[in-house]
Formats: C-alpha cells, sequence, structure tokens
C-alpha cells in the first residue's frame, strides 16, 4: 500500500502534490515541511511530537499529558524516528 | 537473480496476507478474525502466516497503520479543492466510504488498542482538521456560524459521524451507511452550527 500513497516518512503528511515533496523531488522520502532542499531531513522529533501536542490540545481538547504521549506514540513510528 | 526473486515472492505473501487481513477485520471484526481465517482465505497454511508476521496482533497494528496512510491520502486528495464547510464535510464522508466497513471495526475496538494505533487515528483526523477548521472560520467571521471553540468545531463533528457509524445497524442495516446517510450527516451537523435567522 505504501508505494501508492507516499507520505512523509518523519511527519506523516500525504504528498499528493510535486510541491509537497522536499526539494521538489519524488525521490524524497520527507515532505518540504521536514527536508531541505536537498532531501536532508531538517526536522526533529521534538519539533514534530510539539507541533502534533499544540494540535492535539488546541484542536480536540486532549488531555495535556496524554496529548503529548500519543503524539510521542504515533510519531515515534514514522520511519524517520522509528528504530 | 534467484534471490531477488525470492524476496519479491516473499514481500508479495507478505502483502497478500495485509490485504486478506484487512477484508477480513472489515467483514468479520478485528477481534472475532483469528489468524487461521486469513490464512485459509489468503490459501497459505496457517504456520507460513508466522513465517511474516511474530504475531496476531503485529498483523492487526500494521493492516491499521497502512490503512492510515491510505485513508489519510485518500482524504487529502479528495478535500484538497474544496472550501465551503459543507463541500469539505462531503468530500470527507464520500472518502470514507471505500473504508467504511473497516473504519466502522476500528471504532469500535479502538479504546483497547495501544496509544500508538489510537495516535495514528489521531493524526489521520488532525489533516482534516486543517482542512475544515479554516472553513467553518470564514462562515465564523462572517456571522453564519455560531462562535464555537476548535475542539466543539471538531469533537461535535467526529461524535455525530462516529455515532452514525457505531450504530450502523439502526440506520443502514446491511448497506453502506455514508453511501445512504452522508449527506443526512453532513446537514445535520451544519445545523448545529448555523446561526437561525
Ligand atoms: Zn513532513
Amino acid at each position: 500500500m505504501e508505494q501508492k500513497c507516499p507520505s512523509c516518512g518523519s511527519c506523516g503528511m500525504p504528498m499528493k502534490k510535486i510541491e509537497d515533496f522536499g526539494g521538489r523531488s519524488l525521490e524524497n522520502k520527507y515532505c518540504v515541511h521536514c527536508s531541505d532542499d536537498e532531501g536532508n531531513l531538517t526536522a526533529t522529533f521534538e519539533g514534530i511530537v510539539n507541533y502534533y501536542t499544540d494540535d492535539f490540545i488546541k484542536q480536540r481538547g486532549l488531555d495535556v499529558d496524554q496529548a503529548r504521549k500519543l503524539a510521542e506514540e504515533s510519531v515515534s513510528k514514522m520511519s524517520a524516528w522509528s528504530s | 537473480m534467484e534471490r531477488g526473486k525470492r524476496e519479491q515472492q516473499k514481500e508479495q505473501t507478505r502483502q497478500r496476507i495485509l490485504e486478506v487481513a484487512y477484508r477480513k477485520f472489515a467483514e468479520k471484526g478485528i477481534e472475532a478474525t483469528n489468524t487461521a481465517d486469513i490464512a485459509s482465505e489468503a490459501k497459505l497454511s496457517h504456520g507460513a502466516i508466522f513465517v511474516h508476521f511474530k504475531t496476531r496482533q503485529e498483523i492487526v497494528l500494521k493492516v491499521i497503520d497502512d490503512f492510515g496512510v491510505e485513508l489519510s491520502v485518500h482524504i487529502t486528495k479528495s478535500v484538497g479543492h474544496s472550501r465551503t464547510p459543507r463541500s469539505i464535510l462531503l468530500s470527507f464522508t464520500k472518502a470514507l466510504t471505500k473504508f467504511e466497513a473497516f473504519y466502522i471495526e476500528l471504532l469500535l475496538v479502538l479504546p483497547k488498542l495501544p496509544e500508538n494505533v489510537q495516535g495514528s487515528l489521531l493524526l489521520v483526523q488532525n489533516g482534516f482538521a486543517h482542512y475544515l477548521l479554516p472553513a467553518v472560520k470564514r462562515e465564523m467571521e462572517e456571522a453564519k456560524f455560531k462562535r464555537l471553540g476548535e475542539s466543539g468545531i471538531m469533537n461535535s463533528w467526529f461524535a455525530l459521524l462516529h455515532y452514525y457509524m457505531t450504530n450502523r445497524n439502526w440506520y443502514a442495516p446491511n448497506k453502506s451507511l455514508l453511501k445512504k446517510l452522508g449527506k443526512k450527516i453532513v446537514n445535520e451537523y451544519l445545523e448545529l452550527l448555523n446561526i437561525n435567522k
């Protein structure tokens, strides 16, 4: 399934247009927000986790500690941050 | 060469197991499907399953992971061009229709699944929030919608949608709930937000 529908290996954002890919290259595993023009990962685990934690709290009203835990758990599974 | 071919076959079998598992989970329920069901449907011996996955739970988690990615992409593709809350919500329900049976099964067992799986579904919903929230806020600015906080906007949508989905048997027995009632659910939600003139 993965090959058919690429999503950023760092933040999980679906990449549907060439502009969504870092460096506008379909070869890039990471999105434009997470990598530089050469396709090198620039995002940090902490940064992505903070981003989702804030959203879970503000947009969904989750418990503050649980929001961070769920964000950490799910971001850890992204290919850039697993293993 | 030979080795490459073997690897390729192994990968194909792995994919087949995942596809069959997805289908069985959607048809029969995630908890009610065991590895023997998956093996027989995939025309494999029961033992062959465990060459690819250590446990049943590993299959469940991988299927849900792949589903999350695919649903996310599907939603982004389908919602991406919509501007108004109505068209965004209709595109969302339409995108979800293809995955309806599995999504319902997932909702039913979600509280019992590991937190990283729960988090994955939150990530999918998070992507959607980035389309819906700005559109709803525009209507608020124009005084067409009541002023609600972000979590009120998002959670009342999912509350209503998930209520209908988990009680599908009451509303659309043996057929697609979203095909039958997708529009009605969207209308009911928008009625909640609308300021009555
Ligand atoms: Zn990214």
